[in-house]
């Protein structure tokens, strides 16, 4: 049932002490953090004829629960008390089972679903409305586009053009009088229906609202947003202008004869039934790269090659032959590495060193430089922390002076180059950059539900930072305060975000000061930018990281800075003066000096990669975590920890998803990876003090015991149908095989059957034979009791067969992350087999 | 030539002060979209590291900006916030009170007058930002339809009036519109070689009267904080919305406004609420009084004219604009008399709502009363629409630029003459901000 919320100027509104524009009807029960954002989402204005269209469109709204998916209608309505302009809007919130096949346009379309007038005094909505439901009406001519442009192949462009990168908007210009809500609804329809509910849209687009995207955006003729649509990348299409023919393609055919033809052709026996070929994201087709220009603006010249992996569906996850191909190739690759590694690793360990870098789970090589990690305090190694002093500057790296101005504004002509030239190229990047960001995309993309947003490591003490109080310190000394306008403060760290290897820092003397430098940042593919995320501890202390580009505290003179060079990142530091108080102490030291504050600082931080649209793609941190590998059945980790605090702990194969638990100070985890053949994880803080034990066993896997049993049933059951159905045919005469079959069906009997046949209960264990004539009435029966049987196990034959494929190929590795309460990664390993694989 | 910067400027979004250093940078390349603080077509914000030798910023994908961004929020704020001062001036009132027709009248107004009776120009810093106020005075001031009726649409609490930005992940915070105005001596102006000393920017938000009301301030809708960082407050008291001004109005006017059933609002309590936050939101003790002039802006004088008499009982002129030009290239305001009508609107009030005026006064050091009329005669009630609309043709407005010319005349300088004398030496400028500096000459 959906829940409703209406929103008008009225003069009083549901909550007290509420005038004009608020809340005037809901539904009991609405939660009350979704009020506020739908609120948010009713903004009009009149077209500009002054009487303007009604808006209506779908949201998926992201809340911490999950993603709701909500409806609303925004139109003007009479004048309100004050005999001035009005609106109003009404939203309602779909539950999840709610979400008809035909798809949220056709839904919004059924008269009187969404409320069009609220009169009367503000009042609760007792009983949730409902949402109308239809079967899925599968694509159909788009008529509404064909009367709007002349071609309906327009429709099958813009749903095209949806389907290959939903983070785009398709812009549709309309001249008044044309209804909007068909042309939307028809494009829907040639979607498959595991995208009809991710294609938001509004028929009357006036504005982007930043985190809640609109997909299909429908601007009315003469308004700034038409005019903002001409000047917006991606697909324009351009009703108020001649459109010609829309050029050819999969899509475009569905839209002119509403029929799917190449998706029936290619459409193997089935089985079972399907769902409609349309479904099938695989076989969409992409526009022809020569696609001609009708519009005011072309379509947008389209990548030739196939991108069919960008419209997996995240449900859709049922292996594809390329996937088999993709994983021989990666398995061929890593035992490569591995090997190499495993070489390298005796190699070193022969020679006295012991922490070796981990294996990549095909995730690449190991970081560029691994450094021992450096806890604050310690005395910093060499390696990781080098001092200059007077000597100058390495040659090729600029002076950073100490007040970080940039350049044009009195700062330095150039931000220094990279110190060794250590940033990785594009084959050296860890293979599962990739693969994780689908993983994260599948699940910031899921449907609703906590599981619809990315996995996420429990976040640490949340920091009472205020996000959006004004600072206001004076001009002389314009400090920010403590944490004043983070835009993010204390992310918990996503376990398995890529991890670039994290560089290094270089100290050198500056003038006044000790500045730090780090090497080159690789930039993973995908992303465009860094920005430093200070743990929550850090954030409590007064950090403060403006655009996520630098990090302060307060007025001191600590400050980091990322600078760009080329394709690379930098971080830049400064240290001198005062180290803050509260830093200190969130630091744990007494008197610390400003390097080592600024130094342990950022190793409280992380680096975020992001990509164009902000989203994380990889990470980084200054702080080496421990990782050496975890040999299952023998031996174990040892990772420092704080001793009151929960470390978080993830395990996770290449294929399956993260398991995360959260280990108390004192107590003992076993977890296990999700995937065949993986191990239990042991993560023990029970027996060394201010340390964690992370180790692994082997998980006695029952899926060949399983494989057996059920194959062996469906053998069976599969003799028993063939023996009904041959006794029930036209030859049954006193042969062998009759015979056979005869006993094959008197086995099968269940005691009421033998009852009815007057046999002993099969208990008993009596020897007795059934004539053909007195079974034949039960020979249907009992086949169709088989078969229903044949198909209850053939799903968990399936399963368990992958199973034990699975475990007899099971990964060589398993991906290990540890995280403190701060977020940061303090181990970062892999478990493998024993050679000889004890499992 | 050479541009100097301020140590700090304030972002006329979300009012964070940051350090010209700590501006961010808008990316020009065409790939470069989706700022993870705004929506997926704006523009990647950037601290840059290279720079052409003309001052412009190259992306990190290599194109060359000039727009600048807060570092905190990332909307774009236009150069002159970096160079120049800064005086914020923030409008209250409840709702229908008339705020957002006395912004446009008197936007229009400034820019008339400043450049007619003192040779300096009011224009747009950002046309692209004030296109909403801009849309207003066209259609109040510039119709080519003199028969036709107009009215300003009710203000918003969401949509295409405030920039949404995503502080937290996937949800919106509001923030409002700014409207920025420069102020600069024109050519003809007796410091007019000296624009570049001189000029300063007046930033004002048009809020709707709901964001007034107490509860209404949340971290995701924080639209009224400006009021915190305001030099200038302002607070809009329509005085056909109490009763006891409705009582005495009955008979002296026909306004529809003064309609039996119409409605009324606890005005006093509307400053009450917005001191509160002025000193919530700028760290200051409960029972320490604002240390920033307030206007207690009357509007609709039209209607309650007659009711203001000086001290013989003479109806007051509050038509006729209180400057003039003093000589060429130099205007005049007579703060004497704003003073005075001031002091006779204090009379009405205590006599008529004196709960306004110890509101008020118990919680800013400087409370100056103005009347005003932003459009000068009474809107008509349209049959068709249901609308109170106003005939183009009689839009005259009152003392609408008052208030604004008042500022600069009193806590600015080299701009605007005054015959203010000795003034109020007990009270000084507004804000630093608005500070010029006294060595020009």
């Amino acid at each position: 049932m959906a829940l409703e919320l209406v929103y008008t100027s009225a003069e009083r509104g549901l909550r007290p002490g509420t005038s004009g524009f608020c809340t005037v009807a809901m539904t009991r029960g609405l939660p009350p953090a979704l009020v506020p954002r739908l609120e948010a989402l009713g903004g009009y204005r009149p077209g500009p004829t002054g009487d303007g269209p009604v808006a209506f469109s779908f949201w998926r709204v992201e809340t911490a629960a999950g993603i709701a998916h909500v409806l609303s209608v925004v139109g003007p309505a009479p004048p309100d008390h004050t005999a001035r302009t009005n609106k109003i809007a009404t939203y309602a919130v779909l539950g999840p089972d709610e979400l008809s096949a035909a798809g949220p346009a056709w839904m919004i379309a059924q008269g009187g679903f969404l409320r069009r007038s609220w009169k009367g005094a503000p009042a609760w909505i007792e009983s949730p409305v409902r949402a109308p439901q239809a079967a899925d009406p599968g694509p159909a001519e788009c008529m509404a586009w064909k009367s709007a442009c002349g071609d309906a192949g327009w429709a099958g462009v813009a749903a095209s053009s949806f389907l290959r990168d939903q983070s785009k908007p398709v812009h549709v210009v309309y001249a008044a009088g044309t209804d909007p809500l068909p042309l939307v609804d028809e494009v829907i329809r040639l979607l498959p229906d595991w995208a009809r509910w991710r294609a938001t849209f509004s028929t009357y687009f006036l504005q982007p609202v930043a985190g809640t995207p609109c997909a299909l955006r429908f601007c009315l003729e003469g308004t700034p947003a038409a005019d903002a649509a001409r000047q917006s990348k991606g697909l324009l299409l351009d009703l108020t202008r001649p459109m010609g023919e829309a050029p050819d393609s999969r899509h475009v055919r569905m839209a002119r004869t509403g029929r799917d033809a190449e998706a029936v052709a290619a459409r193997p026996a089935p089985t079972k039934p399907k769902p409609a070929a349309a479904a099938d994201p695989r076989s969409i087709e992409l526009e022809p790269i020569d696609a001609p220009a009708a519009s005011r603006r072309p379509v947008p010249l389209l990548d030739a090659v196939d991108k069919t992996e960008d419209f997996l569906p995240a449900e859709d996850s049922s292996p594809r032959p390329w996937m088999y191909a993709a994983v021989a190739a990666g398995v061929t690759l890593l035992v490569l590495v591995v090997a190499s590694i495993i070489v390298a690793v005796q190699s070193q360990a022969s020679s006295g060193g012991s922490d070796a870098p981990p294996a990549a789970d095909g995730a690449g090589p190991p970081p560029v430089r691994q450094a021992p990690p450096a806890a604050f305090g310690e005395a910093a190694p060499t390696k990781a922390f080098e001092i200059e002093g007077a000597s100058g500057p390495k040659p090729g790296a600029a002076e950073v002076p100490p007040d970080m101005v940039p350049p044009g504004m009195g700062a330095p002509e150039e931000a220094p180059p990279p110190a060794d030239g250590a940033a990785q190229d594009e084959a050296s990047k860890p293979a599962g950059v990739t693969a994780a960001s689908d993983a994260d995309e599948r699940a910031r993309t899921a449907g609703p539900g906590a599981g619809a947003l990315p996995a996420r490591v429990p976040a640490t003490a949340p920091t009472d930072a205020p996000t959006d109080a004004p600072t206001d310190a004076p001009a002389d000394a314009p400090a920010l305060p403590a944490g004043a306008g983070e835009p993010s403060i204390a992310a918990p760290a996503p376990v398995a975000v890529p991890q670039v290897p994290a560089s290094v820092i270089a100290m050198r003397a500056s003038i006044g000061a000790v500045a730090l430098r780090s090497d080159a940042l690789a930039m993973p593919k995908g992303a465009v930018g860094v920005r430093l995320v200070p743990s929550a501890s850090l954030a409590a202390a007064g950090a403060c990281t403006p655009g996520g580009e630098s990090l302060a505290f307060g007025s001191s003179d600590l400050r980091a800075v990322i600078a760009s060079e080329g394709s690379s990142r930098f971080v830049h530091g400064v240290a001198k003066g005062a180290v803050p108080g509260a830093l200190a102490t969130a630091l744990g030291a007494a008197a610390p000096t400003p390097e080592q504050a600024l130094r342990a600082a950022l190793e409280r931080c992380a680096l975020e990669y992001v990509d164009a649209a902000g989203r994380p793609v990889a990470r980084a941190q200054f702080r080496t975590p421990a990782s050496s590998a975890i040999t299952v059945g023998t031996g174990s980790v040892q990772v420092p920890s704080r001793a009151t605090e929960p470390i978080t702990v993830a395990v996770w194969g290449p294929e399956g998803e993260p398991s995360v638990r959260r280990v108390a100070a004192g107590e003992r985890v076993e977890m296990a990876s999700s995937g065949a053949g993986a191990p239990v994880l042991v993560a023990d803080r029970t027996i060394a003090q201010g340390a964690m034990l992370v180790s692994a066993k082997a998980n006695a896997g029952a899926s060949a015991q399983r494989t057996s049993e059920v194959s062996t049933e469906v053998a069976a059951l599969g003799g028993l149908v063939r023996a009904c159905k041959a006794l029930q045919g036209p030859r049954a005469d006193a042969s062998r095989t009759r015979n056979e079959d005869l006993a094959t069906v008197q086995e099968a009997l269940t005691d009421e059957e033998r009852a009815t046949l007057k046999l002993a209960p099969k208990a008993e264990g009596l020897a007795q034979t059934v004539e053909l004539g007195a079974l034949r009435p039960l020979l249907p029966a009992i086949e169709a009791r088989a078969q229903q049987r044949i198909d209850q196990l053939m799903p968990e034959l399936s399963a368990a067969s992958a199973g034990a494929r699975a475990s007899a190929r099971a990964p060589a590795s398993w991906r290990v992350r540890a995280f403190d309460a701060d977020g940061v990664m303090v181990l970062d390993s892999v478990a493998r087999p024993a050679k000889g694989g004890a499992r | 030539m050479t541009r100097k910067l301020k140590a700090s400027a304030v972002c006329p979004h979300c009012w964070h002060r940051f350090r010209p250093d700590e501006t961010l940078w808008v990316a020009a390349h065409p790939e470069l979209l989706g700022d993870r603080l705004l929506s997926a077509e704006d523009p990647v914000r950037f601290l840059p590291s290279r720079f052409t030798p003309a001052g412009e910023a190259i992306d990190p994908a290599g194109s060359r900006t000039r727009r600048l961004a807060c570092p905190n929020c990332h909307l774009e704020v236009p150069q002159l916030v970096l160079e120049r001062p800064m005086v914020i001036m923030s409008l209250a009132g409840s709702p229908s009170s008339g705020k957002s027709y006395f912004l446009s009248s008197a936007m229009w107004k400034l820019r008339e007058d400043l450049a007619r009776h003192f040779s300096v120009a009011f224009t747009d810093t950002d046309p692209g930002m004030n296109r909403a106020i801009t849309a207003n005075e066209a259609r109040l001031f510039l119709n080519e339809d003199q028969t036709a009726s107009v009215a300003i649409d009710k203000t918003e609490l969401e949509g295409a009036q405030y920039n949404s930005v995503q502080f937290d992940p996937g949800v919106a915070t509001l923030l409002a519109h700014p409207f920025i105005f420069t102020v600069r001596p024109s050519r003809d102006h007796v410091n007019g070689h000296a624009p570049e000393r001189l000029t300063q920017l007046f930033t004002l938000y048009d809020n709707a009267g709901e964001h007034f009301f107490p509860g209404a301030d949340t971290a995701r809708a924080p639209g009224t904080q400006h009021l915190a960082k305001a030099q200038v407050l302002m607070f809009v008291f329509d005085p056909t919305q109490d009763v006891r001004f409705r009582q005495r109005l009955q008979g002296v006017s026909g306004d529809p406004q003064l309609a039996a059933g119409a409605k009324t609002t606890r005005q006093d309590q509307l400053i009450v609420e917005m001191a509160r936050r002025v000193r919530v939101h700028a760290g200051l003790a409960p029972q320490e009084r604002i240390p920033k002039p307030l206007f207690v802006i009357l509007s609709k004088s039209d209607i309650w004219a007659p009711l203001l008499r000086d001290e013989e009982g003479q109806p007051m002129d509050i038509s006729t604009p209180p400057y003039a030009r003093e000589r060429a290239g130099l205007g005049k305001m007579s703060i004497k008399r704003v003073d005075r009508v001031s002091e006779r609107i204090r009379s009405l009030l205590v006599e008529v709502a004196p709960e306004v005026v110890a509101a008020a006064e118990d919680a800013f050091e400087r409370v100056i009363f103005i009347p005003v009329s932003a459009i000068g005669t009474s809107p008509q009630l349209d049959p068709a629409s249901g609308l109170l609309k106003v005939p183009v043709a009689r839009i005259s407005p009152r003392w609408v630029t008052v208030p604004f010319i008042y500022t600069l005349a009193r806590w600015s300088t080299h701009l605007v003459a005054s015959d203010k004398g000795e003034g109020d030496a007990s009270f000084g400028r507004p804000g630093d901000s608005a500070e010029l500096d006294p060595a020009l000459t």
